[in-house]
């Protein structure tokens, strides 16, 4: 047996093996919130006597709870396993006895209406931290510019969700609409993607109107794709594919690799080394409009920036040497040239 | 190069088109006649659940004048039947779970778009939730300024992605299984190599990978933790050959191929485990750690066969390649994210990544070479053997320290400085066995460096209504191997946004200065690289009825990029590499209801890139066509761009027929068209009909 099929029976084994250990041990139910007044410890209000419910809420603020109902904070309450916890409006704004004997008194109940993004996404995070998407938001760009949760997500439902559906574009898959609402209920966005992540990061439209580009607006591909907005280790927040590798071998799997000549950029420095990935003018989404000028600008003798890259031994004043990847033609890496030919 | 039976797709959609809008026409007479004025109502419920359904189909025609293959590398939206922008969702509206509480269908681009998509979203709350994207596009690609107009492709790819999730004890222990596919196949052409010559080729390409996934999550003695363990198999079947004798492109030389067959099979595998870890202490501390390993492997064994003649003359019987390759890559990353809560409003947060792997690749070559003289006497055989070895060995350490403070709810503030340690080597051989005393060739290359870069941001709410961030980074990025990407660096962006009651602004500035110092030993001179890059961006919606929208914005891309090269042209010269981006970008939209039975969409979009303007051309894109070639006035200079403009105008006018049906009627425009090569402009017309069907909806 090589060594290779060890490494993998080991790696599968442990991963049973442990499911088992920790399925069997009976001990993550004990840590799970298992009882009300374990629940109410997240809330500012832990008095079980200081919860109404929700249905008391609805006499006043029966429009917010419809559609509320409607959302999976709203079905809550249909999980037998959140029976014996906090449900409903209560379990973020805490506690509305005192709120409905001071005859609506805002000052006594938790509203988010004037806390900021930070404090707001506490509260979120309360229920919502933990899963390997979300554990990095307390470090991500977004948290560090003051973009909460509630920014993005609508804890309510969506308002927009029953807007009627307006005449769009022929190309483009329309807004958040009544009509359309798979993607603005998913995950309950205040509007859909990418419109959502343009209203703030304008400047991508332009790059997803060029004519090489990557089929965002065209709503076969959403920015959660190929970025974790929640945060994450790496650069521009981008995912990982197949456990370690870029974001962009989810989808092109030719370039995985691992090849037996790499070309040493495509792996220890990333795609977007040479590539434009929203949109670009040029060919193949490259960051030069003309091949040769993009290799040259590495494989120019220069001393402190290319190991393996020699210069090219063409004549560049022959037009036929102009195109390095006709030649070079597995650019990305090869399993049989290490010139890159075949 | 690859023949389109558009006329026969372009009749039989005219004619669905004419029958669409006629069958359309009269529904609208009708419909004037005798007006439905019951609404559809918001409480169409079958079995309890709430039904709401938008389904388009339509049919486009597609006129192209000019390079069609352009417009099809660009666009590709083809003649015929589509689906579009349609959706059906299923809620549940009964007090009790059931075992589908939320079902939502979304799909658009099938059929005549160039990318299709289809979303399904199951759910139950408390009990499972499942997802599936499948995805279809597809690819043209066929270029008379990229690789000589020899890369060229014409492949459907496939895509599906399965993840479900199920809480057999609530949300916080779950249960995730998850599969992928990715298939990819279709023609193409691509480039061969022999005898100092290079030949384009026919390839069927055909590519395959599936993923499957299983993991849990859950909370263990406080923490929150996460258990993955992925695997993907992956193949490549692509096959090249000849369809008739090739003279290449070096027209001048005596090599020509009359046959050429290659089958490169190539089959490779991935697992990965990936451990998570999530707590937060006492309120006080958010600890966070992952740890994946990965291991991915490759297997070849390509066989390629030539017949023709080499640059000698010679006749080649058969000139036959076997090689074999084989390749293993573990990777192992590991993270950890802390952030201290020094009081409510002021915290630290530490991120340390950790990355590592090595590529250890070989292979195995033979090459068995028979050969005849011009004149046609046998020469002797020639039998190749060669073996080579390569090892890619990378770590990297990052860590990043920084302060966040919210000075006050309108205002907060951070400052943080990241480090990075990289280390990266290269080493290997490779070495003829065929004689015995043979040795092997050696090569070895090693870098490492250190990079700091400063980090300082802002956040201000001046008014309930504005809200405007600023963050900038200062430092040296860790790009050992390239100097495309910046060294040291100073990166800012700033965006403004202001929200009124109907209408929003929003604006952004995005500034990049990379500066990149270098130095040939060769030439003995310090040289370097310099981009500057500068994006702003503004854009306004403005809705002051509900009966009417207008939004509109403006992108300016501007970006010059100086880089000393060195050149061989024929000798070694040192030149200089420029590259500029003039590009402006406008939009406008506007959406309008006049009547409660039309309303209409037009828009129009401008992608104007202006390039390096009235600098001289010294290298306009140099294309060899026949014998041909572009001549180079200063060949140790390489100054480019790519003018182009790049608009869209369209319209959509839809009629309601009845309470569930439109109509919809549009047009829309492409014109395409590069300042140095008109070769490949393009100007498009794609009318459109449709009719939308509503099923649910509230009242319209």
């Amino acid at each position: 047996m090589t060594s290779t099929k060890k490494v993998k029976i080991a790696l599968l084994g442990a991963f049973i093996l442990l499911t088992l250990v920790w399925a069997f041990s009976g001990t993550f139910s004990k840590a799970m919130l298992s009882n009300k007044a374990e629940a109410l410890s997240i809330l500012p209000s832990s008095n079980a006597d200081d919860f109404v419910g929700s249905e008391t809420c609805k006499a006043c603020h029966e429009d917010q709870f419809k559609v509320v109902a409607m959302t999976k904070h709203g079905r809550l309450s249909e999980d037998p396993k959140w029976k014996d916890k906090v449900q409903g409006c209560e379990s973020c704004h805490g506690g509305g006895k005192a709120h409905v004997e001071g005859g609506g008194d805002k000052t006594k109940i938790i509203s988010f209406a004037g806390k900021n993004s930070k404090e707001v996404s506490e509260t979120c995070l309360a229920c919502h931290a933990g899963r390997e998407s979300h554990n990095n938001f307390r470090r991500g760009e977004h948290w560090r510019n003051d973009v909460g949760c509630t920014d993005c997500h609508s804890p309510h439902g969506s308002e927009q969700h029953f807007v009627e559906a307006k005449t769009g574009s022929i190309t483009f898959p329309g807004e958040t609409t009544q009509e359309n609402p798979s993607i603005a209920t998913s995950f309950m966005l205040k509007r859909s993607q990418p419109d959502l992540c343009i209203s703030c990061h304008n400047e991508t439209e332009s790059q997803f109107t060029k004519p090489f580009h990557h089929k965002v607006l065209e709503g076969m591909m959403k920015c959660s794709d190929c970025h974790n907005p929640h945060g994450g280790f790496e650069t521009k927040q981008t995912k990982l594919a197949v456990g370690n590798d870029a974001v962009c071998i989810k989808c092109h799997t030719d370039k995985q690799g691992p090849f037996v000549f790499e070309h040493a950029p495509l792996k220890t420095e990333g795609c977007s080394a040479c590539h434009v990935p929203h949109g670009s003018n040029n060919p193949k989404l490259l960051k030069r409009s003309n091949v040769r000028q993009l290799c040259m600008e590495c494989h120019s003798l220069l001393s402190n920036a290319d190991p393996g890259a020699p210069q090219t031994p063409h004549n560049q004043s022959t037009g036929r040497y102009n195109n390095c990847t006709v030649c070079h033609a597995r650019i990305h890496g090869s399993n049989a040239s290490a010139a890159f030919f075949r | 190069m690859f023949d389109k039976n558009y006329n026969m797709t372009r009749i039989a959609c005219r004619i669905l088109f004419i029958a669409l809008g006629l069958i359309a026409v009269s529904g609208l007479t009708a419909n004037a006649q005798t007006p439905s004025s019951t609404p559809a109502g918001d409480d169409t419920t079958f079995d309890g659940y709430k039904v709401t359904s938008s389904i388009e189909i339509g049919i486009r025609s597609v006129d192209v004048n000019g390079s069609e293959n352009k417009y099809r590398s660009d666009l590709n939206y083809r003649n015929g039947v589509r689906l579009f922008d349609s959706s059906f969702s299923l809620d549940n509206t009964e007090g009790r779970r059931r075992f589908v509480d939320k079902l939502i269908v979304n799909a658009s681009g099938w059929g005549a778009d160039r990318s299709g998509f289809a979303f399904i979203n199951a759910e139950s709350a408390g009990l499972y939730k499942f997802n599936g994207n499948f995805r279809r596009i597809s690819l043209f690609s066929d270029l008379n300024n990229h690789a000589l107009n020899q890369h060229t492709s014409n492949t459907n790819r496939d895509l599906g992605d399965l993840d479900l999730t199920v809480y057999p004890m609530g949300d916080k222990f779950r249960l995730n299984f998850g599969a992928s596919y990715n298939l990819q196949k279709g023609p193409g052409t691509w480039n061969a190599r022999a005898y100092r010559d290079d030949f384009e080729v026919s390839v069927n390409n055909k590519t395959n990978a599936k993923d499957f996934r299983v993991g849990i999550e859950g909370n263990l003695l406080g923490f929150n933790l996460g258990l993955t363990q992925g695997y993907r198999a992956f193949n490549e079947r692509s096959s090249y050959f000849l369809d008739g004798a090739s003279i290449g492109n070096n027209q001048v030389d005596t090599t020509t191929y009359s046959s050429f067959l290659r089958q490169f099979p190539i089959d490779g595998s991935s697992y990965f485990t990936m451990f998570n870890a999530q707590r937060t202490f006492a309120k006080r501390v958010d600890f966070t750690a992952r740890v994946i390993y990965s291991l991915t492997t490759t297997k070849s064994s390509m066989i390629e066969e030539i017949m023709g003649r080499d640059n000698n003359n010679n006749y080649v019987d058969l000139d036959r390649f076997e090689i074999s390759g084989d390749t293993v890559r573990p990777q192992t990353r590991g993270d950890l994210g802390l952030t201290f809560f020094v009081t409510n409003n002021f915290k630290i947060s530490n991120t340390f990544s950790f990355d590592k792997f090595g590529i250890d690749g070989g292979e195995f070559l033979f090459e068995q070479l028979i050969r005849r003289n011009s004149a046609g006497n046998p020469l002797a055989t020639t039998l190749t053997r060669s073996t080579a070895y390569r090892v890619t060995d990378f770590r990297r350490y990052v860590n990043t320290i920084e302060g966040d403070y919210q000075i006050r709810d309108w205002v907060g503030i951070h400052l943080g400085y990241r480090y990075t340690s990289r280390r990266v080597e290269l080493f290997g051989y490779s070495q003829t066995l065929s004689s015995n005393n043979s040795t092997p060739s050696f090569l070895g290359e090693e870098e490492e460096n250190q990079t700091h870069t400063l980090i300082a941001g802002m956040k201000i709410k001046p008014a309930k209504f504005w809200v405007l961030f600023w963050d900038v980074e200062h430092g040296s990025a860790d790009n050992v191997f390239t100097r495309t990407e910046n060294y040291k660096f100073t990166n800012f962006r700033v965006r403004s946004r202001l929200t009124f009651d109907k209408v929003i602004f929003n604006f952004s500035g995005i500034s990049k200065d990379n500066t990149n110092p270098s130095r040939s030993d060769i030439l003995g001179v310090d040289f370097g690289a310099v981009i500057k890059s500068r994006i702003f961006a503004g854009n306004v919606d403005w809705n002051p009825i509900p009966e009417f929208a207008f939004s509109s914005g403006y992108t300016y891309t501007h970006q010059t990029s100086t880089a000393a090269i060195v050149i061989n042209a024929p000798s070694q010269r040192q030149g200089i590499s420029q590259f500029f981006v003039r590009d402006h970008y406008f939009f406008a939209d506007v959406t309008a209801r006049p009547h409660k039975r039309v309303s209409f969409y037009a828009s129009y979009r401008i992608n104007k890139d202006l390039g390096q303007g009235d600098r001289p051309l010294t290298d306009p894109y140099p294309v060899l066509i026949g014998n041909t070639t572009t001549p180079l006035l200063q060949p140790e200079n390489i100054i480019a761009s790519y003018p182009i403009d790049f608009r869209s105008p369209e319209f959509r006018v839809s009629f309601r027929l009845t309470k569930n049906v439109d109509w919809n009627v549009g047009y829309q425009y492409y014109d395409y068209s590069e300042k140095y090569q008109t070769l490949q402009d393009y100007r498009a017309h794609l009318p459109y009909t449709s009719l939308r069907i509503y099923f649910g909806s509230p009242d319209r």
